[in-house]
């Protein structure tokens, strides 16, 4: 299938003629800009949230009692995403659909295909699987469970697959059809819950009035929380097991993980999905069947997210039951967006965004409802009714992906960033010798003692918290220990992070502009749909391929 | 009994004003997104632009009593955001679709997060009648059955609307400055070559597009719904993004488009009101609202396959250039 002509010169640099310290060196270049983006994005996250707290805090407030309020909010946010086991647990809960979703965005985005129809995906894998699990309600666990996944996949990859033939044999285009889906799946979940007992029997409810609702999924369809299978083991292994919302749900996202990268880099069907959102002409031309490639990766991105819309059924977040505006409410599927962009549509990385998404959002939670009460310890004329709302966190988040996205299409960022942690991950002198080297050390140093100090901070909200309390129970018996001197140090060091970064992209900037006098205007490609689309994939798949280096010379030249 | 309701429905005003009435908050982003990709930016920010211009409007007809500034506001800041978007993918050569997304959810948050700010965290509860945008009313003519209520009564920003659609379909197609618009979209190279500021003329057109979204925003939270909740706008953004490419890239396509979505909406809404119909008394697949309310999109895929997508040829990719003429 795949002729001599495709092979890409960038795969040469790969081939193994080096021992393992070349490779290592190939390797951190390719992940360097992608990965300094993230790092200098979390870095911008925290400052631009900081800088809105304090702005926004009440009237009448000085500096500390402001820096204060913020140095609250964020040791909760903290604190609520990884400090202590029941929030990790409930963290790692919810970044289950998460990175399911996230990889049948990522799938799309590598074939070219805008996937906003996760939402309706989901929509449909949890109607189907709801279905068929009250169809089938008497079946022991251990049948239904994977009945309902499988039901949950099929549906999905159905509802994904109208969006791939419509594209790949009608030239529909798929940002029109997959949000035309979600409404339609969003109505069909909705018809589902509407109907009664004479249209539906089994699943829809008996003339219910209030707030209508599925019939919840029978016993045999939940999935057994991690802790509860610990315990099964070794009996008494974890005291409270049901405290700990973590399920066995995460290990199917994980195994979606290892399947997501298997077929993406180890297959011909990955190899060809790749080509096609590089360049459906060139592809074509190739031999490779591109109506077929578009049509199977839509499946693919159907199965992911209907996947996870099985499982947040059978999980205990729901309650194992939906109402007609369960799916439509749920953002899951525009979340999904944003963690593929962020993981770069790689497969760690998919996870590790997901991670910090949900992280992000479990903690925000915690974050909104207690940061008055913490803080108002040392800031007494705070109002009670001030707070810290998710919202600003949801905010952030969007700037470090947009961040992180600048990192990797703005050429100049992309190359300060391959100079700045190229040139310390894989010792590359020739580029190192062209920085303001005082500056590069000043920002590693900086940067190193603020990620000591949020290491030192986790270990102290994990020593902290120790009790166990759920995220929404009375939190007035916490514990916390004062973070506010590691949180001092943490912000101050990213701020001085920054602004050395900050400063070397402008002094290069300004170098350039000086050596190259006006620079000629751009011409920008003509808008056509395919080829955006490609630009899409093209930015992604950038960081597997890795024309890092590419970058390095380009810099030099 | 459903059936022949459902066909009183269909030739009462009840209908089709709300069908307008949404068919007009939607065409003011679509036509927003017609100029923005003719000049060769995708653009998919509209929701958000949409949701801050909401927002800024109902807060300043709160906090300044003059719907006017709130409108104003309202277009001001959904420029604004249309320039943020400008920036990044014209400037910086960002991948727009990402740019769009960002700006999406980003605009979510904001508004989120300013609300309770500027609200002392009770947000925007439903607005009195003098803050909000006023309907048409020409005594005698808007009491002609149907015709009354369907066309004269609208609210104002429906007919600007409606000027805006005859006014961007002249500017596309009739004027100096729509040609060079479709030539910086269809073939910015050449288009330089021809000595057209490229960069001037998409950062023009980006922005009108979040001109647009804002006054529809202060359409949606002023006029439709006369309040501000978080996430108002809730989809209707990427509506209008549906609408644009189901027309094609064509202002009068995507006012038909606009046309069919609305009536979706609002047929949605009226058959909720039903009193045979309603969550809990559905005996049949075919009484059920949430079925009739698939329709819509359901005919828009159909259409979309089987009449636009063969018209809509890949090599020109929706977007055609013809000089002179549509």
């Amino acid at each position: 299938m795949a002729t001599p002509t495709l092979e890409r010169p960038a795969d040469n640099q790969e081939l193994p003629t080096a021992g393992f310290g070349e490779r290592a060196r190939q390797w951190a270049l390719r992940v360097t800009p992608s990965l300094s983006a993230v790092l200098v994005g979390i870095l911008m996250m925290t400052l631009t949230g900081s800088l809105l707290i304090m702005i926004t805090a009440p009237a009448g407030l000085g500096f500390s009692d402001r820096f204060f309020i913020t140095s609250s909010a964020y040791s909760l946010l903290l604190g609520g995403a990884v400090g202590g086991p029941v929030n990790i647990a409930d963290t790692l809960d919810k970044m289950t659909p998460l990175v399911l979703a996230g990889f049948s965005v990522a799938v799309a985005f590598r074939a070219g295909l805008f996937n906003i129809g996760a939402g309706g995906q989901i929509a449909m894998g949890a109607t189907v699987g709801t279905i068929v699990g009250l169809k089938f309600v008497a079946a022991p666990a251990w049948v239904l469970i994977p009945l309902v996944l499988l039901a949950g996949l099929v549906a999905g990859a159905i509802w994904g697959g109208i969006v791939g033939v419509l594209k790949a044999w009608r030239g529909a285009h798929e940002v029109v059809t997959t949000i035309m889906l979600n409404f339609v799946a969003y109505y069909i979940s909705a018809y589902i819950v509407e109907c009664t007992t004479d249209c539906l029997p089994g699943v829809g409810r008996i003339r219910v009035t209030f707030q209508p609702s599925s019939t919840p999924l029978g016993a045999n369809a939940n999935l057994p929380l991690l802790s509860q299978v610990v315990n099964q083991i070794f009996p008494g292994a974890i005291a409270n097991d049901g405290a700990y919302l973590v399920n066995i749900g995460l290990f199917v996202a994980l195994a979606g993980a290892v399947v997501y990268w298997f077929l993406m880099s180890r297959t011909t069907l990955g190899y060809e999905i790749r080509a096609v959102g590089q360049s459906p002409k060139a592809a074509r031309y190739a031999g490779i069947n591109v109506r077929r490639n578009i049509t199977v990766t839509m499946l693919i991105a159907g199965a992911f997210a209907g996947v996870a819309g099985a499982l947040m059924m059978m999980g205990p977040d729901l309650t194992h039951t939906f109402n007609d505006l369960t799916w439509k409410n749920d953002s899951t599927g525009f979340d999904a967006i944003s963690v593929a962009l962020l993981g770069l549509n790689g497969p760690i990385g998919v996870l590790l965004a997901g991670g910090l998404f949900a992280a992000l959002s479990q903690g925000a939670g915690l974050m909104q409802a207690d940061t008055t009460r913490l803080a108002s310890n040392a800031v007494p004329s705070l109002p009670s009714s001030y707070a810290v709302h998710v919202e600003l966190i949801q905010f952030s988040f969007q700037a470090l992906v947009l961040f992180v996205i600048a990192g990797q299409i703005i050429p100049q960022f992309r190359t300060t960033l391959v100079r700045l942690f190229g040139s310390v991950l894989a010792g590359m002198r020739s580029s190192l010798a062209r920085l303001p080297s005082l500056m590069l050390w000043l920002f590693v140093l900086a940067d190193l003692v603020a990620a000591g100090a949020f290491i030192g901070f986790v270990i102290t909200s994990l020593v902290a918290l120790q009790p166990v309390v759920p995220l929404d129970a009375s939190v007035s018996a916490i514990n916390y220990v004062d973070p506010t001197p590691l949180f001092a140090l943490l912000l101050t060091f990213y701020l001085a992070g920054i602004l050395i970064l900050l400063l070397t992209i402008g002094l290069r900037l300004l170098k350039n502009r000086l050596r190259q006098g006006s620079s000629p205007p751009l011409l920008i490609e003509a808008f056509s749909t395919e080829e955006v689309l490609s630009t899409v994939a093209a930015a992604a798949p950038e960081t597997t391929p890795g024309p890092a280096s590419n970058d390095s010379t380009e810099a030099t030249s | 009994m459903f059936l022949s309701q459902l066909f009183q429905l269909f030739i009462s005003s009840d209908l089709w004003h709300p069908a307008l009435q949404f068919g007009a908050l939607l065409l003011l982003p679509a036509l927003g997104g017609v100029i923005s990709e003719r000049s060769g930016v995708v653009n998919i920010a509209m929701e958000g632009m949409m949701l801050t211009g909401a927002f800024f409007s109902a807060i300043l007809v709160l906090s300044t009593q003059n719907v006017i500034v709130a409108v104003l506001a309202a277009i001001l800041t959904g420029g604004l955001m249309a320039l943020v978007h400008a920036f990044f993918s014209i400037q910086f050569k960002a991948n727009q679709i990402v740019s769009g997304v960002a700006i999406n959810i980003a605009a979510l948050g904001l508004t989120g997060f300013l609300l309770p700010l500027f609200t002392n965290g009770n947000g925007v509860s439903t607005l009195p009648r003098p803050l909000t945008l006023p309907a048409l009313d020409i005594p005698g003519l808007s009491d002609i059955p149907f015709i009354g209520p369907v066309f004269l009564q609208q609210n104002v920003v429906f007919y600007i609307a409606i000027v805006v659609l005859l006014a961007m379909q002249y500017l596309l197609f009739h004027t100096n400055i729509g040609l060079r618009i479709r030539s910086v979209g269809e073939h910015p190279q050449a288009a330089d070559t021809a000595g057209i500021n490229v960069r001037l003329i998409r950062y023009c057109c980006v922005v009108t597009s979040g001109l647009l979204s804002g006054l529809a925003g202060a359409f949606l939270a002023l006029g439709v719904d006369q309040i501000f909740n978080p996430n108002l706008t809730n989809g209707a953004g990427f509506i209008a993004l549906a609408a644009m490419i189901f027309g094609k890239w064509r202002p009068w396509g995507t006012a038909l488009a606009c046309l069919i979505f609305g009536l979706g909406e609002a047929l949605q809404n009226r058959l909720n009101l039903l009193p045979t119909t309603g969550i809990g008394i559905i005996d049949t697949p075919l009484h059920s609202p949430s079925l009739v309310a698939t329709v819509p999109y359901i005919l828009t895929i159909v259409a979309l396959v089987g009449l636009v997508g063969r018209a809509t040829a890949p090599a020109a990719d929706g977007i055609p250039y013809e000089p002179g003429g549509e």
